[in-house]
């Protein structure tokens, strides 16, 4: 009797162990959640094209944060949400309240007509 | 007790897998995220390097050499304002309405935006070695002008070449100065940019027909 409950609890001991460790390491497991570091290369990446597109420099030295902000959207996919600072020296505080948020910011050196240096920044958060 | 062992046993084998699928994550996320981080400094870099070559093309007009260094001091605020050192030695060269057979002026205007005073900087150019310049502590974010005659009767490429020594560096750079009648820009720029996860560096040449 007392070799039987033995084996029981061993037997039960490595049937905790198999499920725990299917439990911990399940087949096709999803990719490391990194979602914030991707948001910041896509981000630089939409505003990137819009500079080789030639539509970037000039609306931020006009400062039409707005147009740019419309651009960004079509170019960004539908889970998240956007904002665009345009910022000549120092950057005004968008004032976001989203759980993640990241920023990329994009360095302007002015257009044809208005050599002015400006910074684009983007801010990225997953729309509610 | 004795047989409780293999639960106990269980238990902590359970918990040794929990931490090797913990730090394996973590890991991972780290790894992750320094690869994309390191991703987007290099491409910063190349922004900036994009940018510059805008100013210059677009100031074939006028102010070259004010436009470069207006664009290189914000662009080094900007990258400070994100916690980066952007490091840069501007060697901006320019010569107007050179004519074969006259005597004309290439004008050289170096910035150091280096983080650092230079102790010692040398500036000769190949026309004629004997004009040689030599400059002692040249601050951060300090100009250096000066200027060199040449002539010519046929195109030719002169080299300007400038040594600069800092507490703890000492390097030479040979810019190739492409003389013909007309006007011209040729900047060199050492640009190297410290950022959180990684070191970016390049050297540029951009020429510009200044009309």
């Amino acid at each position: 009797m007392k070799g039987f409950s033995k084996t029981l609890e061993a037997v039960i001991a490595v049937l905790t162990i198999v499920g725990a460790f299917l439990v911990i390491f399940p087949g096709g497991e999803k990719p490391v959640e990194h979602e914030t570091a991707t948001w910041k290369l896509l981000a630089f990446n939409v505003l990137d094209f819009l500079e080789k597109n030639n539509t970037l420099s000039k609306l931020a030295v006009e400062g039409n944060s707005s147009t740019i902000e419309e651009m960004v959207e079509e170019l960004l996919p539908p889970s998240l949400e956007s904002k665009v600072v345009i910022c000549e020296q120092s950057c005004e505080d968008p004032g976001i309240a989203a759980e993640k948020i990241v920023s990329v910011e994009y360095l302007i050196g002015g257009y044809e007509q208005r050599i002015e240096p400006r910074r684009v920044v983007l801010f990225v958060w997953r729309a509610e | 007790m004795k047989g409780q062992f293999f639960i106990i046993a269980a238990i902590i084998t359970i918990l040794i897998l929990v931490l090797i699928k913990t730090n394996t994550q973590i890991g991972k996320i780290m790894e992750t995220k320094r690869y994309v981080e390191a991703n987007l400094e290099s491409k910063e870099l190349v922004n900036m390097e994009e940018q510059l070559e805008k100013v210059l093309s677009y100031s074939f007009n006028k102010n070259i050499f004010s436009n470069a260094k207006k664009f290189l001091r914000y662009a080094k605020l900007s990258f400070f304002g994100k916690g980066k050192e952007l490091k840069i030695l501007s060697i901006a060269n320019k010569y107007e309405n050179a004519v074969a057979g006259t005597a004309n002026t290439l004008e050289v205007e170096i910035l150091n935006l280096l983080g650092t005073t230079i102790s010692q900087l040398n500036v000769s150019f190949s026309y004629d070695f004997t004009q040689n310049k030599t400059f002692e502590n040249v601050e951060e974010n300090e100009t250096i002008y000066t200027t060199f005659t040449f002539s010519f009767t046929v195109p030719e490429n002169y080299t300007l070449y400038v040594t600069y020594l800092t507490p703890s560096e000492q390097k030479t750079y040979s810019v190739r100065i492409p003389i013909e009648e007309g006007s011209k820009f040729v900047g060199y720029f050492d640009i190297r940019l410290e950022g959180f996860v990684s070191k970016n560096e390049d050297e540029m040449r951009i020429e510009v027909e200044i009309k």
